[in-house]
């Protein structure tokens, strides 16, 4: 398939519906050939983010581009956008074929170039031979293929992908991501995709915008999405469970060393990224699988040398067995619940020693 | 019950306890409906002694007084249908995302059909009759100098019918509308469709299988026109339909065979006008009509 425009976006939005504001001062710019994803919870506003550039709500304010071309003036039906939906909307009463080609056929291009073209598509989504069914003739996952293979056929500038794996069972989702990487590495077509689901993000995209009440809280690659969650909404989202605030007691003589206290919770982390004063706090965050859990040892036993730094112990409050591992939830000493993820075989009651890696410590900036 | 019979039924799905269940809506259907109509069928099909079994029927085509309310049933039945119909239609697709004052518009709306035909017919004539408000208004600002005649006509039963089935339709249809998935026609749309063509290639497919119910509907309440006939139309001219036809028959002249034999017409051109219909239906639009919402 021809390569499509370069589709470079720029998008400056409000987007107010009555007093609510959905979009506050909303700033994204996508690269042409670009993935990106539109990641929050429900109602942080990405699908109206995506209905503002598709043109389905109008803006309150602001500015869109594409190419430094302005799109917001043009009503959507001339924005050569393509648009995938979570609950495919096909058009039920017509055949596979004449859902991709309604657009072409729309556009008035000759009959041959309509066939090839339709053909084209429905090989690229491996489903050359159905052209004849109907889309209830089809199951979910073939029928988000018939609406990716629609939204391709008129080759736009630009892929919108609101929640379209939200409505697949949980293989066929998987399935379905690797099918969606693969199409973008083949078309290299700039793709907005939105979702709630840090997976499909985090294993999708170039980069990833990750969105809260209307604002970005933060733009970066999955990896510095993952690694690095510039506040705690982020952190959060991305999987971190178990938040700490810490005063530092003592810092040591490299200046980059402390000891970090509070309520009997002792941690002593080298390479703190952010400048440390005694006695302020510092919020820090470690995610269930970097705890490690053994059983604490009884008394008198050899491993108790280990306990010295960045341990403590807890008592196992819930055990969900999840096949691989287990979904532990362990309350400290000093009451606070910690959830790990482990092999370890507990029990509810079970006395356990926590080891936090200081490596897998993450430090969240303030503010 | 042969038991092959009994199997390819499918009664030996049933349980006793569903059996029971039903026992109340199946004698309904037999007391009210199934019974009542062949027992007018047997009627209509008992004439006088000595005349061949079909005599009421060949009395009724035969005579063209008679014969003439069919068609004058079909003039007021058809016309009315397909006004209400063509005007809900886009009326319900207008408001199908809702529109401003939707509640207010909607009791209007509704009102019709709470109060009845009576009191529809009542207010048409008070509204449109000879010294009505809206004669009198126009003698007065001198558009006209003699009263135009709404009522007591072919005019007068349509307006009335339309008063009274339209809400039907359009609330059946705004129903329809609204159910159909928002995002459909934003895809279209996206694809490049403009409105009109949304409406033409997507949407009215989409509500053919509603607009033919509804029409169905409306086609079967204006076919069986009677109040309305008498109070707002000429029922002894041009619009007396097969209904008044039937009324006299059994009511006036105590004819109950021959009544029924009336009756007996009225339900087969009732049931041609349907299957015309439906046979219309499926050569315009094929296919699936509302939800593939699978998962």
């Amino acid at each position: 398939m021809e390569r499509a425009a370069i589709g470079h976006i720029e998008v400056q939005i409000t987007k107010r519906f009555g007093k609510k504001t959905v979009l506050d001062n909303f700033t994204l710019n996508v690269k042409g050939r670009e993935f990106i994803t539109l990641l929050g919870p429900s109602g942080c506003g990405k699908t109206t983010a995506l209905n503002c550039i598709a043109g389905l709500v109008p803006l309150s304010e602001g500015k869109i581009f594409v190419d430094g071309e302005r799109l917001d003036t043009i009503p959507p039906e001339k924005r050569g956008i393509g648009m995938v939906f979570q609950n495919y909307a096909l058009f039920p009463h017509m055949t596979v074929f004449k859902n991709i080609s309604f657009g072409l056929e729309l556009q008035k291009k000759p009959l041959d170039e309509v066939k090839s073209r339709v053909n084209e598509v429905l090989s690229l989504i491996r489903l050359q031979g159905f052209g004849d069914r109907f889309p209830g003739q089809l199951s979910g996952g073939q029928q988000q293929r018939v609406a990716i293979a629609r939204a391709l056929a008129p080759r736009p500038k630009l892929l919108l992908l609101d929640e379209p794996l939200s409505n697949l069972d949980a293989k066929l989702r998987l399935d379905m991501r690797g099918e969606l990487k693969n199409l973008h590495r083949e078309l290299g077509l700039t793709s907005i995709y939105v979702t709630h689901d840090q997976c499909e993000a985090l294993s999708l995209s170039d980069r990833i915008a990750v969105i809260h009440e209307g604002m970005i809280q933060q733009v970066g690659t999955p990896k510095e999405i993952y690694e690095k969650p510039a506040n705690l909404f982020v952190a959060d989202f991305m999987g971190c469970e178990n938040f700490f605030t810490l005063k530092v007691r003592a810092i040591e003589s490299d200046g980059k060393t402390a000891l970090l206290e509070q309520d009997g919770f002792r941690l002593r982390l080298s390479n703190i990224p952010q400048p440390i004063t005694i006695g302020h706090e510092v919020t820090l965050t470690i995610r269930p699988d970097d705890i490690q859990v053994t059983h604490a040892p009884s008394l008198g036993s050899q491993v108790q040398v280990k306990e010295e730094q960045n341990t403590t112990s807890g008592v196992v409050h819930v055990v969900q067995y999840l096949g691989k591992e287990n979904d532990i939830e362990i309350f400290l000493e000093n009451n606070k619940k910690i959830r790990v993820r482990s092999p370890e075989k507990v029990e509810r009651g079970d006395k356990v020693t926590l080891y936090f890696n200081p490596e897998k410590i993450i430090f969240i900036p303030k503010g | 019950m042969s038991r092959s019979l009994y199997f390819r039924l499918g009664f030996h799905n049933l349980d006793r306890a569903a059996l029971f269940f039903l026992l109340p809506s199946l004698l309904y259907l037999v007391l009210f409906f199934l019974y009542p109509f062949f027992y007018g069928l047997v009627l209509s099909l008992t004439p006088e002694s000595g005349k061949p079994i079909y005599h009421n029927f060949y009395l009724f085509l035969a005579d063209d007084w008679q014969r003439s309310t069919i068609w004058k049933t079909i003039r007021l039945a058809i016309p009315i249908t397909l006004l209400v119909v063509f005007i809900s239609v886009p009326l319900a697709y207008t408001m199908r995302r809702g529109i401003k004052f939707e509640r207010l518009i909607t009791t209007f709306l509704i009102l019709p059909v709470s109060l009845g035909t009576v009191l529809i017919a009542e207010g048409v004539l008070g509204f449109l009759g000879g010294n009505g408000w809206f004669n009198q208004f126009l003698i007065k600002i001198g558009l006209i100098k003699e009263s135009f005649r709404f009522t007591y006509n072919y005019t007068g039963v349509v307006i009335g019918l339309f008063l009274k089935n339209f809400p039907y339709c359009f609330l059946m249809l705004l129903g329809y509308v609204s159910g159909i998935n928002p995002e459909i026609e934003k895809s279209a749309r996206i694809l490049g469709a403009r409105p009109m063509q949304i409406f033409w290639r997507i949407m009215l497919p989409l509500m053919a299988p509603g607009i033919t119910i509804a029409f169905c509907l409306v086609f079967v309440m204006d076919f069986a026109v009677f109040p309305t006939a008498i109070l707002l139309g000429q029922p002894a001219g041009e619009t007396r339909t097969i209904a008044i036809a039937a009324y006299q028959m059994a009511f006036e002249h105590y004819d109950m065979p021959k009544a029924s034999s009336i009756a007996m017409i009225m339900a087969m051109t009732q049931m041609i006008g349907l299957v015309t219909i439906l046979a219309l239906r499926r050569r315009l639009y094929r296919g699936t009509s509302l939800g593939i919402t699978k998962g």
